[in-house]
């Protein structure tokens, strides 16, 4: 053994050498000037408008876009993308029958260059553009798109996430060929969002023809089809980019389509770009670094690192827009059903289950929402406190909803109305003297949320109620959401659509997926007994199926008017607030039209890649 | 040589077997803890098919299928193939009239309901017939669940042909997978044994000629220093610095601008990459290893064939170079074992830390994601990998040390 | 994970078995154990450390001026209290300015916001200050604290007003996490969990490995060979492969204090093989002893025979490598909670507290994120100085 004891000194010299490094890194606070105030006035917020028209200029060949994203594709079989990470790439590669503008919101013709309604409204005749081809040369054809709607999406044994959107009565429309370039789709009723839902990837037939059923094993040889393993080289998109080059956990690089049908005004062959890069960057982050090292092009900000980024815009050559409230939401939700799961036990316990499903409780804690001192403190200032389910942009938001001021008296009162009482501890006890105790679950990892969740439990024990805060892996969030129902209160954010409230109907549909505060419909929960319904959440339900056979704006703004009001007077969910759409991009990227139409995160500016380019 | 390293590898079977079983049950025990189980996981997704269940359940060995072929001759049937203690797993029932239409079962809560035609019950092992059925030939499937044993063999015996099942996470097979990882995991693996003891070999050599001095002292006390540094600590503090100093990039194994490039450049690349991820892992162990070779080297120095050696008035360059380096470098060789393991295990943090897309890194996602079938085989083969990597480390011993005869 | 190679362990057990099996007098050995020890300065100084880190977490409700989870939202990420005595060339004792976090519209109509220092607000440093109720583990109501700041005060020492809607400042000498909590005081009460996680371990996984490693050695045979396949199994999977893949078998929806014992539990499953192995081959010599054969002889079964007779002969190695040991596990729980599986908010633990420090561009904003990490190495080093001296102590080469 070497006596250490000598190096004593020298030990103690370097852990102090590491040490105050970090120390003196601390940074000198500038003084206090006086001018300004402490907080933000939020409506004061400007957001990027949308400009009037879409008209992209003529580009420049060549040049290379990067971006980065924390997950690749799982698959690259467009039938089978579910996950976000999975469907922005199809969107580069895949078109569908119809698309929405980002900028003007308004359908589009995609592959089919018209169509036609018929008087009773329940058929549309779409016609394909002339000379379609597939990235491999194959003519594009009206048989492509009923094989993709009928063998493909209503196949049962495809899992694939496009079918639910086409139902209509529990019914899937009929897709028949007319001719090569003329297919007619029928619904069982007429509505409205069904239209802008044509927007599935269509995929070659030439390819998939006699893999969708199971073969004599029992396989279906589809579902093994273009799966990360395959050779990317085989894989035929109808869209403006293929796959180049792949690798694993590391990078996707895209390539110009050679047979993609969009020429600019000149006529030059589209996209523009020669290659379109998504590395992955497993934290976020490390993509900012990425994005400051200019390693990546564009980025799409959380609020937080906003300040990080916003003093080096000059210098970087970059620009911060906002887009205003995005799209997703989050919120707290309680677990209203009195659901028994197979072995005859409540999935929530009962007492509980009574606070729960108390309308006035749920409407007291949601007083004790602090959404401002959320604003202010979290996400400083930028975010926007929510009150309706559709979201602020959203044509149909309607701005006269309750909005719940946070009060903790107007909270302890309507507590009260409803029976609770506060006992000599500063305990809250409801009628039957129970404490009112409940575990509180969200998703680890996510210092924002635990910092909301923070803000929300000092409130709520200040009303003398016990949160049991308890944080888990976003995988067993879900499954407790929709497999054991066995959850008391969650905070949990979604994305939603800025656009169609419709698309959004699963959360109203009382079998629903995403019907996520009240779940066991009777008629697929595989427990003992499935769950009660109240009388609103019908109504509500009917407002939306109303609203999708509709066809005056008007009368249709109404119809989902009143269901936000049903739905902030119940309260299903006790939203908090919108963080504001920041995205970043350099301004050497040509053709960038930012909107929140586009999609979640990216994109926003990734929605029209055909015609980017790099300029000087 | 060639015997031996069979010999080796026969006895390491039994080892295996037991790693395997261990293995094995620890994923039944968060099956049955955490109710991690990977089928029902899969069952309850919409995105995953009816025929991949059933793959699945065969790998798993979870059931044995039974199938018969009845004429019914009472509304009753007891199925033949369920002994008194087995339960017929309730979910795999199915009753059809032969090559017809298929019987409906009754929902659990309409037992009370009477049958109706086309129906059938289960109950207590027994089916329950519409009387219509009574004459009728009928097929019957049902599965009873296996024991723990049974399991773990139909999964073992899957494993060893290489199919690992499918990965919930990923969406792929596990096989795939772990393959396209573990070429990473063995770039980092052996940049750092190679950095380790081309710095620590010299080292060690150089500080005990030069005993005493203050770079041997200073050199003493960082080593010191870092043999009780956490690795993954020490894996932060180096990312910062990449991240402050912009000189490394942040994580990851290749750019992708190199990646569009000629060959050198994305060798310069990865190099490049290389650096603080191998840094990292090797200060740690070049700090053990310094250390060592420097007391072996002292030892050999004090010995009298050295000191006969000086006496004689050879070189004092040849002294250390021919005689003591030689002899004091053999025993520390018997160490790289050792190394590989901490080394594999050490990795998986760097991997975590500098996004390295190798195998410790794909078991953290896949263990987050709750995907058991890819935890399963990430454990298994890492071990594999430690248990051929000391076998590696023995052979290279034999060929480094003539005396060492390969003899089981 | 642990820098300690087996085989010096094996060497030092030896060493040790020799050492106090072949002495005498205890009395004397004990003493001359003493003084070697103290003689050992780099062991005193790792014993300072420890003492002063295990008093820390034993005090942590007095030492820390604020409660555990006490935050404040607003104060995220604030920067360490830069202590002044001077204002404005007076002498005022020790005191600290105010902080102020400011929303500020940028022109493009995103709020930004800044930290600014306001030099008329101060706030004086108090000792044995009365601040948060608490109660003294978990049992004394008190509400001493040892530091803390008072309200605040301008410079001629009357009460200042703040901004409307503003919250006082804090005293954070370590700064601030991102749920503005201290985060000095997070690290005292963190250190409840990481410098106990080890010891209670320890109690775990050496009863186990001795018990089996003493079955194994003393039967031989069958047993042996099947309780050292199973420990050369469990050696011979990557530790923190096996660490992540126990990880899964965590139940969901454990209260802190059952994830806090699943977490020892689960390394005391990894740790004891080693113990187990190594301690057999102690037991293999032992067996072969004159009083293990006497006890046997006058008809003692065998399990006493293995914890009356056996056991007490290696006490003082088991001490040493015991304390040797520790910082693996203190390492494996970092590394557990480090990547969100092991203890969760809001209890305390470094390893939780410094996977904040993942998202480097925090740190690179709030260097301070990194001070748990320097208590987890402080830690290793206590131990392994300490460790160090005790074995150095217990030597029996040296006394020659």
């Amino acid at each position: 053994m070497v006596p250490a004891a000598r190096f004593q000194k020298l030990i103690t010299a370097g852990v102090l050498a590491v040490l105050l490094p970090l120390l003196a890194g601390c940074p000198t606070l500038q003084e206090d000037d006086a001018s300004v105030a402490l907080s933000i006035d939020s409506s004061k917020i400007k957001s990027l408008p949308l400009p009037e028209k879409y008209e992209p200029v003529i580009g420049k060949r060549d040049g290379i876009r990067i971006i980065s994203s924390t997950s690749l594709p799982k698959t690259f079989n467009a039938g089978l993308a579910a996950e976000t990470s999975t469907t922005d790439v199809i969107g580069q590669m895949y078109l569908g029958l119809v698309t929405t503008n980002a900028i003007t919101t308004k359908e589009e013709p995609s592959l089919a260059e018209s169509w036609v309604l018929s008087p009773d409204k329940r058929t549309y005749t779409l016609k394909l553009r002339k000379d379609l081809k597939w990235s491999d040369g194959h003519p594009l054809t009206a048989d492509d798109v009923v094989f993709t709607y009928n063998e493909i999406i209503d196949n049962k044994h495809i899992p694939s996430n496009y079918r639910d959107g086409h139902l209509i009565k529990d019914q899937f429309p009929k897709v028949v060929k007319i001719d090569d370039l003329h297919v007619s789709i029928t619904t069982p009723e007429p509505s409205v969002p069904f239209l802008r839902g044509l927007s599935d990837p269509i995929m070659p037939k030439h390819i998939f023809e006699g893999t969708t059923r199971p073969d004599k094993d029992g396989r279906v040889k589809f579902n093994q089809m273009w799966g990360l393993n395959s050779n990317v080289k085989e894989i035929v998109v109808n869209g403006p980019f293929k796959i180049a080059d792949y690798r694993s956990a590391q990078w996707l690089v895209l390539e110009p389509n050679p047979h993609y049908y969009l020429k600019d005004k000149q006529g030059n062959s589209l996209p523009y770009l020669k290659k379109f890069i998504t590395i992955e960057v497993q934290d976020l982050s490390t993509e900012i670094i990425k994005y400051m090292a200019k390693e990546t092009d564009a980025l799409s900000l959380r609020s937080e690192d906003y300040d990080v980024l916003e003093p080096l815009q000059k210098k970087g050559k970059f620009e911060i827009v906002n887009l205003g409230p995005a799209t997703g939401t989050l919120f707290v939700m309680f677990n209203q059903s009195t659901a028994l799961n197979d072995k005859g036990k409540p999935v929530v316990n009962p007492t509980r289950s009574t606070w729960f499903r108390n309308k006035k409780f749920r409407q007291a804690l949601a007083h004790a929402i602090d959404k401002e001192g959320m604003i202010q403190s979290i996400y400083r200032g930028r975010a926007l406190p929510q009150y309706s389910h559709i979201s602020q942009q959203n044509p149909f938001y309607n701005p006269n909803t309750p909005q719940y001021p946070y009060n903790l008296e107007t909270a302890a009162q309507k507590l009260a109305e409803a029976g609770f009482k506060k006992n000599a501890n500063d305990e809250l006890m409801d009628a039957q003297g129970n404490r009112v105790e409940f575990n509180l679950v969200t998703n680890s990892g996510n210092t924002m949320r635990d910092a909301a969740c923070a803000v929300l439990r000092k409130d709520w024990s200040k009303l003398g109620i016990k949160v049991n805060y308890n944080p888990v892996n976003f995988n067993i969030m879900v499954q407790q959401i929709d497999q054991t129902l066995e959850w008391e209160a969650m905070m949990i954010g979604l994305t939603g659509s800025a656009i169609e409230p419709h698309f959004g109907i699963n959360s109203w549909k009382l079998d629903g997926r995403m019907h996520m505060f009240n779940m066991g419909h009777s008629s697929y929960w595989k427990g003992k007994k499935g769950t009660s319904f109240s009388p609103w959440e019908e109504e509500v339900l009917e407002l939306y199926e109303k609203a999708a056979v509709e066809f005056d704006f008007k009368k249709r703004k109404a119809l989902y008017g009143k269901s936000q009001e049903i739905v902030a007077d119940n309260l299903p969910f006790l939203y908090t607030v919108n963080q504001l759409s920041l995205v970043s991009y350099r301004q050497n990227l040509g053709n960038i039209f930012p909107s929140i139409h586009g999609g979640s995160a990216l994109s926003v500016i990734n929605w029209n890649t055909d015609v980017q380019y790099i300029q000087e | 040589m060639f015997r031996y390293i069979i010999k080796r590898l026969i006895q390491m079977i039994p080892l295996l077997l037991i790693i395997s079983l261990l293995g094995f049950g620890i994923i039944r025990l968060a099956e049955v803890f955490a109710g991690a189980d990977p089928l029902a996981q899969m069952k309850q997704s919409p995105t995953v098919t009816a025929e991949t269940i059933r793959r699945e359940k065969a790998r798993l060995g979870y059931e044995t299928a039974h199938s018969e072929e009845i004429k019914l001759a009472e509304a009753k049937y007891t199925p033949t193939k369920i002994s008194s203690t087995a339960e017929v797993a309730d979910d795999s029932i199915t009753a059809k009239l032969k090559g017809g239409a298929p019987l409906t079962r009754l929902g659990e809560d309409q037992k009370a309901k009477a049958l109706a035609e086309g129906e059938y019950r289960f109950e207590n092992n027994v089916y329950l017939f519409h009387p219509s059925a009574v004459g009728k030939t009928l097929e019957l499937e049902y599965s009873t669940p296996n024991g723990f044993f049974i399991r773990y063999y139909k999964w073992m015996s899957q494993f060893i042909k290489g199919d690992m099942g499918e990965s919930y996470y990923f969406k792929s097979p596990v096989s795939s997978l772990i393959l396209s990882r573990l070429g990473s995991t063995l770039i980092l693996g052996v940049a750092t044994l190679i950095v380790t003891w081309l710095v620590a070999v010299p080292l060690g050599i150089y500080l005990a000629v030069r005993q005493y001095s203050l770079v041997d002292q200073i050199s003493s006390s960082i080593s010191y220093f870092f043999m009780g540094f956490p690795d993954f600590f020490l894996a932060i503090i180096f990312l910062l610095f990449a991240a402050t100093t912009g000189w490394f990039p942040i994580g990851e194994m290749q750019s992708i601008k190199a990646a569009q490039s000629s060959l050198p450049i994305q060798f310069l690349d990865l190099l490049h990459h290389l650096v603080l991820p191998t840094l990292t892992l090797s200060m740690i162990s070049i700090a053990t290893l310094q250390r060592r070779m420097r007391a072996n080297m002292l030892d050999i120095l004090g010995e009298e064939y050295i000191k006969t050696a000086r006496a004689k008035g050879l070189p004092e360059k040849k002294v250390i170079y021919k005689h003591a380096v030689r002899n004091a470098i053999n025993p520390i060789i018997t160490l790289l074992g050792f190394e590989v393991a901490g080394l594999i295990s050490g990795a998986a943090f760097v991997e975590i830390i500098f996004s390295w897309p190798g195998l410790g890194n794909m078991m953290l996602q896949a263990l987050l994601g709750t995907d058991l079938n890819l935890v399963m085989a990430g454990l298994i083969i890492s071990t594999v990998m430690l248990l051929l990597g000391n076998l590696l480390a023995d052979l290279l011993l034999a060929f480094a040390d003539p005396r060492i005869k390969l003899e089981a | 994970m642990s820098t300690h190679s087996l085989d010096t362990q094996i060497v030092d057990a030896q060493e040790a078995v020799r050492a106090t099996a072949g002495l005498p007098a205890m009395t004397s050995t004990r003493q001359k154990i003493l003084r070697r020890f103290l003689r050992h300065r780099l062991a005193i100084l790792g014993l300072i450390i420890l003492t002063i880190l295990y008093m820390s977490a034993f005090l942590a409700d007095i030492l820390s001026p604020y409660g555990m989870n006490s935050s404040v939202i607003n104060h995220s990420h604030f920067p360490p209290s830069q202590l002044h005595f001077n204002h404005e060339g007076q002498f005022k004792g020790p005191f600290i300015y105010h902080v102020r976090k400011k929303l500020i519209m940028g022109e493009n109509g995103i709020p930004s916001s800044r930290l600014v220092v306001d030099k008329k607000i101060l706030y004086p440093v108090q000792f044995f200050s009365k601040g948060e109720d608490y109660k003294f583990l978990g049992l004394v109501p008190m509400n001493l604290h040892l530091f803390g700041i008072g309200s605040a005060v301008n410079a001629s020492g009357q009460p200042a007003t703040l901004l409307s809607e503003e919250k006082p400042n804090r005293l954070y000498i370590w700064g601030a996490d991102i749920q503005g909590r201290d985060i000095f005081t997070r690290l005292l009460f963190g250190g409840r969990i990481s410098l106990t996680v080890g010891i209670l371990a320890i109690f775990i996984s050496y009863p186990i490995g001795l018990l089996m490693g003493g079955i194994a050695g003393y039967f031989g045979g069958m047993v042996d060979n099947v309780i050292m396949r199973v420990v050369e199994a469990i050696i011979s999977f990557p530790s923190l492969y096996l660490l992540l893949t126990l990880s899964a078998t965590l139940p969901k929806g454990l209260t802190s204090i059952q994830r806090y014992l699943a977490v020892i539990v689960i390394l005391s499953f990894i740790g004891w093989a080693g113990q187990a192995r190594i301690y057999r081959g102690q037991v293999l010599s032992l067996r072969q002893m004159e009083y293990v054969e006497a006890a046997r002889a006058v008809g003692m079964k065998d399990i006493p025979i293995i914890i009356k007779h056996i056991i007490p002969q290696m006490s003082s190695w088991i001490i040493v490598s015991a304390t040797i040991s520790i910082p693996a596990y203190t390492l494996g729980e970092a590394a557990l909670s480090f990547l969100s599986l092991g203890i969760q908010d809001p209890e305390s633990s470094w390893g939780l507290m410094l996977s904040e420090a993942k998202n480097i561009v925090a740190v690179q904003q709030s260097p301070w994120l990194l001070i748990p990490g320097f208590a987890i190495v402080l830690t290793v080093f206590g131990f392994n100085f300490f460790g160090d001296g005790l074995r150095d102590a217990f030597d029996a080469k040296k006394q020659v």
